[in-house]
């Protein structure tokens, strides 16, 4: 880690002041933070949480709901289906450093996420864009 | 009274625009129309053609003229452009045989003219087209000046000469009148119409065109192209029509294109109002007053011929016609009022889907999809501060550039 290494202090100091309604604990080298968050004014709203432990890139959950729209269909861009651990960067691209703050990058791409999340739900296709490994799951679609 | 729009509304009205949009002819639909016509236009035209001594004008009339075309509801059906081929004749010394029989021979030359095919119709020559997947048909309508009326629009009725001015006679091939010399001919304004239309929002569409200008950089007001200018009326007009359609099909009692488009013109006027979703409302509401009733019955003036009425098949059917009317108006303005109640997309696609149809609502959020993912590439996605909602026109912070990658398959 290099000397530009946010501390968790100012990581929670940031997450208070840019979102003031929302919970942030913390530990030396832990941070956890929840969030209701509305994405866009025609979206539902999610209970959000955000782990981070100082160093490694953060991670994103969508706590609730359990997020459901096409039978037998993956959630697309998503490390783990149960407990819907969100892709939001390309780690070897260098999207997130620990230098940004998570709450000007992790907390609008949850955002952004949410909002393709829901058009998908509509329309079947992810208008997101990103990196997917091998054949995408979800562009399997039901009839 | 300026009215004030919360930011949720510039968001509503956003996305019906984007479904208005999505029932725009494509680009490509759109340069092939023009296409054809620029071909059967110049054909009329041409200064060594049979038509060239009549100083023959084309030009289109109805919804290609005024901005307001939509595709049809099932890519099956056909789409129709109609285009006026006015000739500098007097009808005083001629027949309507002999216009449209004039208009008939030198149209013949051009290769769109398949005689196999059937193309005279009572009042035009219709031109069939299948080209890439696309049907549609072109209805050139043969026409002369109607001097009389014109003098009497601008006399009488007090129309502004460039309204007046568009007055037509046309022909008539099952009127009785069709061979006699100084029989009855038909009527129409469709260029007066047009202006007429304008009119109702000219301040907004002026403003709009200016816009474009500034942000695309043209060197002028005039080199914007009119069909890129698009008013919250236009915009209404096209998704009050797919409402239409979507509700009633083809049904022969359904509230007719012109009917909408005057009522929602004078219901405009008056607000000119630049957010969809407030313009919708404000034409829905004001619609019914511009219905007269008169002693004969219901009646709305064509307001570039107030002789016609074009509600003239509303009455002597029991009024059939009129409560289905009543039905449209009070459904489309409760589909507004429910689509945005319940938050989330897929609430919200399902209601918009009944109103104007579920291609229309998924073209429509693919494309917000891709405006995100372009705004968030270019690094001018907008986020608030305070709620994290990205994407309106308030968010004070930019969403930093990233990929939404899958590290692993996704278990």
């Amino acid at each position: 880690m290099g000397s530009s290494v946010l501390s968790i202090a100012k990581q929670a100091g940031m997450l208070k002041h840019m979102y003031p309604q929302c919970q942030v604990v913390t530990s030396p080298d832990h941070l956890r933070w929840t969030c209701s968050i509305q994405p866009h004014p025609h979206c539902a709203t999610y209970e959000v949480l955000i782990e981070y432990d100082l160093g490694f890139v953060p991670k994103a959950y969508i706590d609730s709901p359990k997020l459901f729209c096409h039978a037998d269909v993956k959630l697309p861009h998503c490390n783990d289906q149960e407990s819907q651990w969100l892709c939001l960067s390309y780690n070897r691209a260098k999207d997130w450093t620990s230098s940004m703050f998570i709450a000007k990058t992790t907390v609008p791409w949850t955002s952004e996420w949410l909002v393709h999340y829901e058009i998908w739900c509509v329309t079947g296709t992810w208008e997101g864009g990103g990196v997917h490994i091998g054949v995408a799951p979800w562009e399997k679609q039901p009839a | 009274m300026k009215r004030t729009i919360t930011p949720q509304q510039t968001e509503h009205a956003k996305l019906l625009e984007r479904i208005a949009e999505a029932l725009d002819l494509t680009p490509q639909q759109y340069a092939i129309a023009i296409n054809r016509y620029n071909s059967v236009g110049n054909h009329l035209k041409s200064p060594s053609g049979s038509l060239a001594s009549h100083s023959p004008s084309v030009y289109t009339q109805g919804s290609f003229r005024i901005g307001t075309p939509i595709r049809p509801l099932n890519d099956e059906d056909v789409f129709d452009i109609d285009l006026v081929c006015e000739l500098l004749m007097d009808k005083v010394t001629c027949t309507q045989m002999q216009v449209k029989t004039k208009v008939g021979d030198r149209l013949s030359f051009h290769s769109d003219f398949d005689p196999a095919k059937e193309p005279e119709r009572s009042r035009c020559y219709r031109l069939e087209y299948y080209e890439n997947g696309w049907k549609f048909h072109m209805d050139v309508v043969p026409a002369v000046p109607d001097t009389v009326t014109r003098k009497f629009l601008l006399e009488e009725v007090k129309l502004s000469a460039a309204v007046a001015n568009g007055a037509v006679s046309i022909t008539d091939s099952s009127s009785p009148d069709y061979r006699k010399l100084n029989g009855e001919w038909p009527t129409g304004n469709p260029k007066g119409y047009a202006d007429w239309f304008r009119s109702c929002m000219q301040q907004r569409f002026d403003e709009i065109r200016k816009a474009i200008m500034l942000t695309e950089s043209f060197a002028s007001l005039e080199a914007v192209p009119e069909h890129r200018v698009k008013t919250p009326l236009q915009r209404a007009v096209q998704l009050l029509k797919r409402h239409r359609d979507n509700m009633f099909g083809d049904d022969k009692e359904r509230p007719s294109s012109i009917i909408i488009t005057t009522l929602a013109a004078h219901g405009y006027l008056a607000t000119q109002e630049g957010n969809l979703y407030h313009a919708l409302f404000d034409i829905l509401d004001a619609m019914p007053a511009f219905i007269q009733q008169r002693p004969d019955g219901y009646w709305v003036p064509n307001p570039a011929y107030p002789k016609e009425n074009l509600a003239e098949s509303w009455n002597g059917d029991n009024g059939a016609r009129r409560r289905k009317f009543d039905q449209w108006r009070e459904r489309a303005m409760q589909d507004l009022r429910d689509a945005f109640v319940e938050p989330g997309l897929v609430a919200i696609a399902g209601v918009l889907s009944r109103a104007f149809g579920d291609g229309s609502v998924k073209r429509a959020l693919r494309d917000f999809g891709g405006a995100l993912r372009q705004q968030q590439a270019e690094k001018r996605l907008p986020y608030e501060r305070g709620t994290a909602m990205i994407g309106t026109s308030i968010g004070q912070e930019r969403v930093p550039q990233h990929s939404f990658h899958q590290e692993n398959d996704g278990q």
